[in-house]
């Protein structure tokens, strides 16, 4: 599509005009619409009617019956002969004097003429007496006797008869207009109206009253909308829409022979012809018609083109030449939006007031009276468009510069006050936000209030109805947010305790948080990042120093084996000098503690770090006892050891690695081994406690035992400070190892010299207990 | 004359072992790695082999897979390591035993002579299978003269040692708790405890096993009871 290149202000400008112009051309069309005589009753009629199906036509056709009637009536009273017969004979009176005389038609218009009546080009008495000749006049009230034009006229009292002579000439002079008037009508001049009108005696005389002598009844059914009434039928034959309401009784009136051979028929040429008041309505109609479609037409026109000039607008508005991401705001754009509001409702409250007072003295110089509510209801309309188009094009500006809402005082007002906010401590924020609570509660509950008590007097039903619902809703944001708060809290909190139970691993998953508890969680969870890079530095460096250990251990242990060997060879050699002999057996000694020492170390770091398979199955406590009591047993008594034991008599199930409980024993036992007293007893003893299984071990030290319980089990400790013993140091710290390894607790008491070593198990119910 | 071949880097300890088991009557041959050892083997007539697993070039491991793809002559791995990991790969390769560096010479002896002993038996010997002669590995237990030898070796044990252990390798591989060979042995209910059981096993480990802590017959089950390993 090609883009023109006119620039924005004058495309700003034409689009205005344009708008304009179609704001004009549908308040157009609108009053085409408003003040035709069909407004109002849709658009179906435009399709379904013509104007013989109209009400005016009817009512046309209704005054036409009278007037056919009237002719009915005057055609035998005046006429013979199709002539107008001067000699017919109208009415007789008897004067005071006692004189009866007879007026023909001649002689009461002549009477009349004399008198300065006569009738115009429209068939209606005009002129009349001069005030002079008034008085001269013959003021005396002869006694009707009789009037042909009205034979029934019956006196009531008597006055009633008395008439004057200028009186009854007057009525027959209006008699012969009228009939005048039917028969230019209708007769004289061709209609589109055509009647027949017959009575028959029952001699068969017709009397037969019609402008249609040469057509038959048939074609003038045929001329289109036809009406045929017969004295011997009930029905009526039409194809009207409205039937004259006056035709049946006027039919019945003028039957002077009471029987029922009488006949009416009426037709209408709907392409009328004839230039007559039917074809003149029939024109008229039409031009409404058209007037009407095309006021529709226009006010389509206008409005279609008031939105396509209001989009435009929309789109246009603000731009400029050139920087197409440019907003130009007016001056009067600054203003903040609620400003913006106020002058809209006191531009709109300026025009209320212009229309009330001034601007109908105006139109009154303008537009006649009957069209002035009209015109102030347009002039309303196009003041409340034209303001209502300048706020909303300086809200579009706005809107596209990003400022509708950032310049809005509330939201100024809110940057002012949300910091100040932000700055109170925590409990003063939570106090201010409850206190809001309730406010916004207490405002729409006695908005509720107010409206419900008020309810009768308000036109809008169940408009109380309102600040109850926005109460409910505004109850269920509340809990929303609270229940939401609560989840999110409730979540950081399982996300810690999960972290604290040695899941550093573990993330808290901040999807849909909201913002605070979002930063929360991210806080926490790189908080839990950092522990489980430390935690597993801190493995990573522990199997760095246990492999570490283990290959300086290997790489000790061969230049070892070659030591150990070579004393042994020397000691094989049959030196007799006991010197060279004690040397040999330091050696020996020293070289079998730097095996056990190496071996330790291995395990020990192995323990310690972890880096250790274990094969966890049930075994039973008392009879690993029994088995390390075996094994050590003998030893014991090398060194004058007693072991008393006191073993339950059932099994004491745990779970755990036999092999490196075996360890842990053996441990605990060579522990006793070295450092007892001679001479004492070492207790062993298993017991069963709160669902745990105890192995504890207690002896006598052979040196005193000035250090702490949990220094003992710390690497390279013992008992004896001057180390002079056998031992690396290392075998209560990797008996503890292992324990602990095992998911068992170690425990080192000294009472004085009293030694006593406990590790506990949590005992296995097993379906193989006893 | 039997001949060993010592396979070490460590030029001391082969020594060391050459002069041990020099000194039992064997003939050792000696290499310092393992292509050196695989041509030896080619070029001897060996009866026996020592291996250390830590070597250059072919390490102890490879070594013993390259001898056991056409000899089946007892190895002796000989390792530093002493992790149960490396253990069970040795054992699992085809090597018939593992020692540990620094090892007790008189142990390495007398390992060599068991192997030897039972490599040779196996070869030679066929003794008659009867339903009173019990043999697990190495471990011969003959019923009808209450005889038990181990590695062709006869070992002298008491009547209650002698019923414990025939208990175990009658139902080799099953695990015996000590009130369960306690019930069969003495044929009383096991009430309160008593270390006579696991003392007597500890005897009959002394007497049977070469290193009673690293027992080949009589294993103990930690926690669990005793029992005499299926081989």
């Amino acid at each position: 599509m090609k883009r023109s290149h006119l620039p924005i202000s004058i495309k700003k400008q034409t689009v205005i005009f344009l708008h304009l112009l179609f704001l004009c051309l549908s308040f157009a069309g609108i009053t085409f619409i408003i003040f035709n005589p069909n407004y109002g009753r849709g658009l179906n009629w435009l399709q379904e009617e013509d104007y013989a199906d109209t009400h005016s036509f009817s009512r046309r056709l209704e005054a036409d019956v009278d007037n056919v009637f009237r002719y009915v009536r005057y055609k035998d009273l005046l006429e013979l002969d199709g002539e107008v017969n001067l000699d017919a004979e109208m009415f007789c009176v008897t004067y005071n004097s006692g004189i009866t005389k007879i007026y023909t038609l001649g002689e009461a218009v002549s009477y009349a003429r004399r008198l300065g009546y006569y009738l115009n080009d429209d068939f209606v008495v005009a002129g009349g007496p001069d005030v002079h000749e008034w008085e001269s006049h013959d003021l005396s009230s002869p006694y009707v006797e009789w009037k042909t034009y009205a034979p029934d006229e019956v006196s009531q009292g008597p006055g009633d008869a008395l008439s004057s002579l200028e009186e009854l000439s007057l009525q027959v002079l209006n008699m012969l207009g009228d009939y005048y008037q039917v028969r230019y009508d209708y007769i004289d001049k061709p209609s589109n109206l055509y009647f027949r009108v017959s009575y028959m005696d029952d001699m068969g005389n017709e009397l037969l009253y019609t402008n249609a002598e040469r057509r038959s009844n048939e074609e003038l059914r045929q001329l289109g909308r036809y009406l045929y009434i017969s004295g011997n039928s009930l029905f009526v034959e039409s194809n009207l829409r409205y039937i004259p309401e006056n035709i049946i009784s006027l039919l019945s009136n003028n039957n002077r022979y009471g029987n029922q051979d009488y006949y009416i028929l009426l037709a209408v040429d709907i392409s009328f012809p004839n230039p007559d008041p039917y074809a003149e309505a029939q024109e008229g109609y039409l031009r409404t018609r058209t007037e009407y479609i095309s006021g529709a037409v226009m006010f389509l026109l206008g409005a279609v083109g008031l939105l396509i000039t209001l989009v435009l607008m929309a789109l246009l508005t603000g731009h400029v030449d050139g920087d197409r991401t440019k907003i130009v705001r007016h001056y009067y754009d600054e203003l903040p939006l609620e400003c913006l509001f106020l002058l809209c409702l006191i531009a709109l409250w300026l025009a209320h007031l212009a229309l009330e007072s001034i601007i109908p003295r105006v139109i009154r110089l303008i537009i006649s009276d009957s069209y002035q509510d009209y015109a102030r209801k347009m002039i309303r309309y196009i003041l409340i468009w034209l303001i209502l188009l300048f706020a909303g094009l300086s809200m579009l500006r706005n809107y596209k510069a990003h400022m509708l809402w950032k310049g809005s005082l509330l939201y100024r007002g809110l940057h002012r006050i949300l910091p100040a906010i932000a700055g109170l401590s925590i409990p003063l924020r939570f106090t201010a936000a409850f206190l809001g609570y309730l406010f916004a509660d207490a405002c729409l509950l006695s908005g509720f209030y107010f409206l419900y008590s008020q309810r009768d007097s308000l036109g809008i039903p169940y408009l109380y109805l309102v600040p109850l619902l926005v109460l409910t809703a505004f109850q269920v944001w509340v809990y929303l947010m609270l229940y939401r708060s609560r989840a999110e809290s409730q979540k950081i909190a399982d996300g810690i305790l999960k972290m604290s139970a040695g899941g550093p691993g573990y993330k808290i998953d901040p999807e849909g948080f909201s913002e605070p508890a979002e930063r929360v969680s991210q806080a926490l969870n790189s908080l839990s990042d950092g522990l489980e890079a430390a935690l597993s530095e801190q493995v990573k460096s522990e199997r760095l120093k246990a492999d570490l250990i283990t290959n300086v251990s290997h790489d000790i242990k061969t230049p070892l084996t070659s030591i150990i060997n070579y004393v042994d060879l020397l000691k094989r050699e049959q030196i007799n000098d006991p010197k060279i002999q004690g040397y040999l057996e330091v050696l020996d000694q020293k070289s079998q503690r730097l095996k056990t020492l190496t071996e330790d170390l291995v395990e020990a770091s192995k323990a310690s770090s972890g880096n250790i398979k274990l094969e966890i199955s049930e075994i039973n406590l008392v009879e690993l006892v029994q088995q390390a009591d075996g094994e050590f047993e003998e030893r014991f008594a090398v060194r004058h050891l007693n072991l008393v034991s006191t073993l339950p008599d059932e099994d004491v199930l745990i779970a755990a690695d036999g092999r490196r409980m075996w360890r842990v024993l053996e441990n605990l036992y060579n522990n006793a081994f070295k450092y007892a007293m001679e001479n004492s007893r070492i207790y062993v003893e298993v017991e069963k406690r709160d669902g745990f299984a105890y192995f504890t071990i207690k002896n006598v030290s052979a040196n005193p035992l000035n250090i702490n319980a949990d220094e003992l089990t710390e690497r390279f400790v013992r008992g004896d400070v001057a180390r002079t013993t056998e031992g690396s140091g290392l075998g209560l710290s990797i008996a503890k190892s292992l324990t602990q390894l095992q998911g068992g607790s170690f425990e080192i008491y000294i009472d004085g010299d009293l030694f006593k070593a406990q590790v506990g198990f949590p005992i296995q119910k097993s379906a193989t207990h006893k | 004359m039997q001949t060993i071949l010592v396979c070490d880097d460590d030029k001391q300890i082969v020594e060391a072992i050459d002069i041990y088991l020099t000194g039992e009557g064997f003939r050792v041959i000696k290499a310092y790695d393992g292509y050196e050892a695989l041509e030896l083997l080619e070029n001897n007539q060996v009866d026996l082999m020592v291996v250390d697993v830590m070597m250059p070039g072919l390490d102890g491991i490879r070594t013993t897979l390259k001898v056991r793809e056409t000899s089946s002559i007892p190895i002796i791995i000989l390792s530093a390591k002493s992790e149960d990991n490396d253990k069970i790969l040795g054992l699992n390769i085809g090597a018939d035993d593992y020692i540990s560096k620094p090892f007790n010479p008189l142990e390495l002896v007398a390992r060599v002579k068991s192997h030897l002993r039972r490599y040779t038996q196996l070869g030679n010997l066929t003794t008659p299978s009867t339903d009173t002669v019990y043999k697990c590995g190495g471990l011969q237990i003959n019923d009808d003269n209450k005889e038990v030898m181990v590695d062709g070796e006869l070992i002298r044990l008491t009547p209650i040692e002698y019923n414990i252990l025939l208990l175990l390798v009658k139902n080799a591989g099953k695990v015996f708790s000590i009130d369960e060979i306690y019930e069969q042995i003495w044929n009383e209910e096991a009430i309160g405890a008593d270390n006579t059981v696991a003392v007597h096993i500890r005897h009959i480990r002394e007497k049977i096993e070469i290193n009673p802590r690293e027992p080949r017959y009589l294993k103990v089950v930690w926690g669990v009871g005793y029992k005499i390993e299926k081989q």
